[in-house]
This record gives C-alpha cells, structure tokens and sequence, in this order.
C-alpha cells in the first residue's frame, strides 16, 4: 500500500495513483456490479485523495483511506447514476460488463448480497490479502468486529454456494 | 471445495482481470482530463455524423432560412412533469401504511449529504431534452431528444466541473466537426449542418452551440429523417437553451437533464425483505436532477399516477443496482427470472421518490405506493430498530451514515 511508510520523502500522489490504482480497481470491481461504475468509482475515490493528499499523506495512511473511500461509497446507489446515466436520454441504455470468469462473477455477486460489512471486509481480506487488524484499520472498526463479520460472510457464503467452511480466518 | 479456497479463487480471477487495465496518466493540473469512455466518444462520433447529414437535408430543403438566433424566447410546453421549486424545510419521511406480506424492514439509511459532484457526462453535448410520445396506456412509442453543448470541445472540457484524475488531453476541435466528416451537408439558412441517416439525427452549430436533434435507432425512433429536419426547423433559442417550439403531434417533454446529474440531497432509504431474496426500498431524496422522465425513453416504462402525481413505472432504472440498501435486487445466478419493477415520481415539495423492488406484482408495488404517508425520522428510526441486524458503527465517511442495516436472508 502506498502508506506513509513506503511513500517516501519526494514520493507523490502519482506513486501512490500508480501502485495502487489495480488494486483499488479490483476492490471496487468485487464490491460494485458494473466494471464501468467500478472504474468510476476508482478514480474518483483517487481524485478525493489528490484532493486531500497534502493532509493523507502527511497524517494518514493513503492506501487504507482511498480503499475507505471505495468501501464506503460503492455503498451509495446515487454512484451508479454516474455510469449509467450516461447516453441514456440519447442513446438508449448501455448494458453492463460481462464478467470474464463465471464462477467468480456468481461468488462476488454473492459477496455483494451479504451486508455492507461483511462484503467489504470478505473483498478487503481477499483481494489484498490483509490482516484482521488492516482489515480494521481501514473499515475503521475493531479487529473483533472484522473477525465476526468475516467469519459470518464466510458463513453464509458457505451455505449458498454450497461449499464448506472451515472456519480459518486467513 | 471450502469457500476459503472458492473466494481465493474468485479474487486470483479478479486480479488478474484488472492487470491488464491500463492505468492512466495523472495529470498533475487541479483540473485536468476526465476520463471519456470509448463508447460515448462513438456514441458523439454517431451523433455528430448524423448531425452532419441532417443539415445537408435541411441545406436542400431549405428548411433552415430561420435565423434560430432571432426566434423568440420560446414558450413553455407542456411537460408531462410539473416543474417544483427546490425543495425548503425538514425532508420529508414517507413510511408505507400497509407492507405487502411477508416482508419486514431490513434497512434504514440516511444520509445529510448534499448529493452534489455527481457527473454524467453526456457526452459533448451538456444539456438534452428528451420527448416522448405515449400511447393510451401511457407507454412510451416515439422518442427523440434535443441536445446541445459549446460546439468548441476543449472550452466544453474546461467547462466540466469535475476534476478527474485521468489523464486524457483536452479535445481539439468542434464537436460539429464529426458531424460534417460523416454527415450530408445541408444548407440550413445561416448555419451549417449536417445529418447522419444511420444514426436518425440532425445536427448544426449556432452561437457557437452543437445541437443535435436525434431519434437514435432505438425501438422508439418513430420519426424519420423528415419529422427529424422538421423538428430541427422549430427548435428556438432561448435565455436557457434550446426547445422545439412546435413539437411533432402528441410529443411532450418528458424531462430535461444537464450533465450533472444526482440522484438528489439527503439519501434516505427504507428497504424490506421477504427472507427469499426479494424485497422493496423507498429511497427519499431532496432536489434530484435526475427526473423520472428520463425512464420514458425506455419502451417498456409507463407513465402512472401515484398519490396525484405523475409517475413512471418501469422495469429497468438507470442506477438501480444491488447496493447495500437494494442487495435485494442483485440477480440470483444470471438468469434469475425474478421481475424488478421500478416507480419513481416527484413529490410537490420536490422530494424524489424512488420504489425499487424484486417480487412484487405492479398492483403490490402501487398499493404500497399509495400507501405512504408522511412519517418522520423518529419513525424510521423506529422501524429500523425492529432490524434483525444493527451495526453499531456509522459507515465512516461524510457521504453516507448507516442507522442500521439488516442482512438480507
């Protein structure tokens, strides 16, 4: 992650956009339905960092706070509108992008149907492969938090898609 | 196979579908490039051609001898929507007085957010009228749309109010220069235009605008390219834009959109579940600029009334997707038969109201429709209490603040 750690004395804005920008993408990808509202939803999350950079990179921990961001607002319906409101009135209604791998694509629209936390924290711990505590630190919430919503998601994700849950958090 | 292994699995797929994405340049200007998506630079491409052959029609038919520049100031037409003004005061709070059985709350957000910075881009025009005509029923069986735009694409650019991080340069040209490269030149008075058969529009520049009459080629491009150059011929010019004056018979403004859209101030939803996957969500929004009008484009939208108000239900809702409040309308597998229907109206205070469902029948979702009232947030609070689920925690950002949230079975 682009945070204060690694970005270092000289280190950018434009660093950070281009180490994480993929791995901020796929979060968004998993937690939105459609890839061109997830690429929406990508680069705004990265413009209200460039807007805040002085202050993110300076206090904050840039790659958790734009992951916060994408977690949070992949919340809002209102950010569809942006993607699919486009052409609309003129051109007729743009279908949204196929998934290239189905198996995934019936996995994360599973995610998608937990609850708000448990889908960002299952996307989070896989996607990245993060820690309880980083799971935490970027949801804002406690580490016991993370492991019940965690251990839950994977619960019920065990149940519809018929597999088994072995119960280990990763 | 855990689901352990599944979800690895399933991220390892999605990782490696965005490796390939490119990643776009940043630009390091406060306002630099938005990022312009393939398909509405065609989408204007098609457009701009069709402009191009609509005013070499109209330069043979001469329909264009008009000055558009010294029309009068256009007359309000009769919209299918009443216009309200902002909306002032407390939000309005609307609770169902009867729930279809088996359903019970699952969610209550809301939000204080102003809704603002929500752009759409509709290319390179920046404002667009869309008419319709109905049929008895009030479905949609013509359409066509007015659109207009600073023909000068690096100032329309500049004026974008977002400020994007991706890098694409600023256009250079004008937006007519697609138009007359694709399109039949017409002679249209004192402006030049030009028309694009395939694509059904009709395009000219003046006051230093691109307008666009257009039909699209979609199953409601009713009108031909000679209704189109007629068209073209009684769009006037006013203090705000563009109108047609004297619309085809049976046409009417169905909305009026610039592109900046929001769905409205002050998200606040209330959304049941039935435990099989189906549910309802009543989303309240302050001064949307998002019109349900804009569905009337859609050959299977209708226009309804509800609670004396115009309305339109719809299968489809640009927006509408399964989000946290509306997990419920995620499909179940890709061929999940499950209906979505859709309504959505304007309440007088300008409240837009948004009924989203899967499972409901049209008489369930306007029963439930006809069923609200004014309620208040103390209500909602109330009704989010009976949730099988609360998170404790707000969803910690300015945008949006969870009051509770149920799972949805």
């Amino acid at each position: 992650m682009c945070d204060q750690t690694v970005v270092q004395v000289g280190d950018t804005f434009d660093d950070c956009y281009r180490s994480e920008y993929r791995r901020v993408l796929a979060l968004a990808v998993v937690l939105c339905r459609d890839r061109h509202e997830a690429e929406d939803l990508t680069q705004d999350a990265f413009v209200a960092l460039h807007r805040n950079w002085e202050r993110i990179s300076g206090f904050e921990d840039p790659g958790a706070w734009v992951r916060r961001v994408v977690a949070n607002r992949s919340v809002s319906r209102w950010r569809r509108l942006r993607t699919e409101a486009r052409g609309l009135v003129r051109l007729g209604r743009q279908e949204e992008a196929e998934w290239p791998d189905p198996d995934a694509a019936a996995v994360w629209s599973e995610v998608r149907r937990l609850s708000v936390r448990q889908a960002q924290v299952i996307a989070l711990t896989y996607l990245d492969g993060l820690a309880v505590s980083e799971v935490a630190r970027i949801l804002a919430i406690n580490d016991a938090t993370v492991k019940t919503h965690l251990q839950r998601g994977r619960r019920a994700l065990a149940e519809v898609l018929r597999e088994t849950d072995g119960d280990d958090l990763p | 196979m855990s689901i352990d292994v599944r979800l690895e699995r399933a991220a390892e797929s999605v990782r490696r579908s965005v490796a390939a994405v490119p990643i776009p340049s940043v630009s390091r200007s406060p306002r630099v490039a938005r990022r312009r998506r393939p398909g509405l630079v065609v989408a204007f491409s098609v457009l701009t051609a069709v402009v191009m052959i609509s005013v070499a029609t109209f330069a043979l038919s001469g329909f264009f001898d008009r000055d558009h520049a010294r029309r009068p100031t256009s007359s309000p037409m009769e919209d299918l929507f009443p216009r309200f003004p902002n909306h002032v005061g407390a939000d309005l709070y609307l609770s169902p007085r009867e729930v279809p059985a088996g359903f019970s709350t699952i969610s209550v957000t809301g939000t204080t957010a102003d809704g603002s910075g929500v752009y759409g881009s509709l290319g390179e025009t920046q404002h667009s009228q869309q008419w319709v005509q109905l049929d008895a029923s009030g479905a949609p069986i013509g359409a066509f749309t007015l659109s207009w735009g600073n023909n000068d694409l690096a100032a329309a650019w500049k004026a974008d109010p977002s400020v994007p991080v991706t890098d694409l340069q600023p256009p250079t040209g004008d937006a007519i220069d697609r138009y007359r490269a694709a399109g039949t030149p017409v002679t249209l008075g004192d402006h030049a235009g030009y028309s694009i058969e395939a694509e059904r529009s009709v395009a000219w520049t003046e006051h230093g605008d691109v307008v666009v009459v257009s039909t699209g080629s979609g199953p409601l491009a009713a009108l031909d390219r000679v209704a189109l150059i007629d068209i073209a011929r009684n769009v006037v010019r006013h203090a705000d834009g563009y109108t047609v004056e004297h619309p085809p018979a049976g046409y009417r403004l169905a909305a009026q959109v610039t592109n900046t859209l929001s769905d409205g101030a002050h998200e606040r939803v209330l959304a049941y579940g039935d435990g099989q996957g189906h549910g309802f969500s009543i989303k309240l929004t302050n001064d949307s600029s998002y019109p349900p009008g804009v569905e009337l484009a859609n050959p299977d939208a209708r226009l309804i009334a509800v609670r004396g108000q115009p309305a339109v239900l719809s299968p489809r809702r640009a927006g509408a997707g399964c989000g946290a409040a509306e997990r419920f309308l995620c499909p179940i597998g890709p061929t999940d038969p499950t209906p979505r229907l859709f309504l959505q109206w304007v309440e007088p205070d300008n409240t837009n109201v948004l009924i989203a469902s899967t499972g409901l029948t049209e008489a369930e979702l306007r029963a439930l429709a006809d069923s609200l009232a004014p309620s208040t947030l103390d209500q909602w609070m109330q009704l989010g209490a009976r949730c099988p689920e609360r998170a404790a925690s707000a969803l910690g950002t300015d945008e949006v603040s969870l009051v509770c949230e149920g799972t949805t079975p």
